[in-house]
């Protein structure tokens, strides 16, 4: 501990760490008429300000997450476990899970101009039906029942036409205005 | 730097269970998850399973978040304890990823301040680990002492000290490369 003890001291009596802490951190010298004419304070801040300017060199490396991270993250997640039936099993069962119909939905509404973000969760209600809860991030500017009506169309019109799944329920809520560029 | 609009949305979305949600969080801050692991650990397979480690734990543990402090800040918390109950960084350590090299400067002056930076990088690296992790935060992530504290669950005049013995060390052992 010795090495790094933070009251150690220059020959003049400066506190090495407050010298450390007036180049890392911007701060005022405590005593700057004595700073300017000491050489044990000069020699110091020369090598702190040295050091330094490397430290704000390693802080502005450009590094970037691996390009394969997010997936490996987004595999591991256990998401809704649930489906959706169809009626029509004339020959054989076809099931939609809640995430694939979640996902459907959610590209419905963020293909409207101004949705900036929508989260979808889907519930199966019964055979060929299922439930959405959709909350929505929105840009300013339209009216915002005219928006969620619209919404709600679209999303049922389109689940149904790709899915063959009806949407029974759409419970929708605009939380956010979008800032531009947020999302 | 932190992206803070936006994440109160994607983080009550992702509360209620929608992944896609939590994959726009972690595509805001999957890079200063992994930056921090890179920084704590030094080896870029290691980062990586820390920084992957860190962001499913955040999913797991999503319904803990009560939002007093920002998003970042809970997730620099999981990922510096993960870094910390890491194996100790390997010292010497394997190559660091190559550091940008500008053009437009003398070529000479680049590689020796890409040779001083891997250096400094394994200095950090040789740091005791919890002033390793509040030298990280506050240098390379630049969070405020009080972000710190939380980051770490440490009192900030804790944050303040360990910051102070990391800069020491940092120069002391700066001798040996300068």
């Amino acid at each position: 501990m010795a090495l790094t003890d933070p009251s150690e001291r220059l020959p003049c009596g400066t506190k090495l760490a407050a010298l450390i802490t007036q180049v890392a951190e911007g701060a005022p010298a405590a005593d700057p008429a004595h700073q300017a004419r000491c050489p044990y304070c000069q020699a110091s801040l020369g090598r702190i300000r040295e050091l330094w300017s490397d430290v704000r060199a390693l802080a502005d490396e450009p590094v970037r997450a691996p390009r394969g991270l997010l997936d490996e993250v987004m595999a591991r997640l256990s998401g809704p476990a649930g489906a959706v039936t169809l009626r029509d099993a004339t020959r054989g069962h076809t099931q939609i899970s809640e995430a694939v119909l979640a996902g459907v939905a959610r590209r419905i509404a963020q293909a409207m101009p101004a949705v900036a973000f929508a989260s979808v969760l889907a519930h199966a209600a019964g055979p060929g039906t299922v439930a959405l809860r959709v909350r929505l991030v929105v840009a300013y500017g339209p009216s915002l029942p005219v928006l969620a009506a619209a919404v709600r169309e679209q999303i049922v019109t389109h689940v149904r036409r790709l899915t063959d799944v009806q949407v029974t329920e759409v419970e929708l809520s605009v939380d956010d205005l979008a800032a531009p560029g947020t999302y | 730097m932190v992206v803070e609009a936006g994440d109160r949305f994607l983080v009550a979305a992702a509360q209620a269970g929608d992944p896609h949600a939590f994959e726009a969080l972690v595509r805001r801050h999957q890079g200063a998850v992994y930056r921090v692991a890179l920084r704590m650990l030094g080896s870029e397979v290691d980062a990586e399973d820390a920084a992957q480690e860190a962001l499913v734990q955040a999913w797991r543990a999503l319904s803990t978040f009560r939002g007093e402090s920002a998003f970042s800040t809970w997730l620099y918390r999981i990922v510096t304890n993960r870094c910390l109950k890491a194996r100790a960084a390997r010292y010497p350590m394997e190559a660091l990823p190559d550091v940008l090299i500008d053009r437009d400067s003398d070529p000479a002056e680049a590689v020796a301040q890409s040779e001083r930076l891997d250096a400094l990088a394994r200095g950090v690296l040789a740091l005791p680990t919890e002033q390793r992790a509040a030298l990280v935060l506050r240098e390379l992530e630049g969070l405020s002492y009080e972000q710190i504290a939380q980051a770490l669950g440490v009192t900030v005049p804790a944050v303040k000290g360990r910051i102070h013995r990391a800069r020491l060390g940092l120069l002391k052992a700066s001798d040996t490369w300068r």
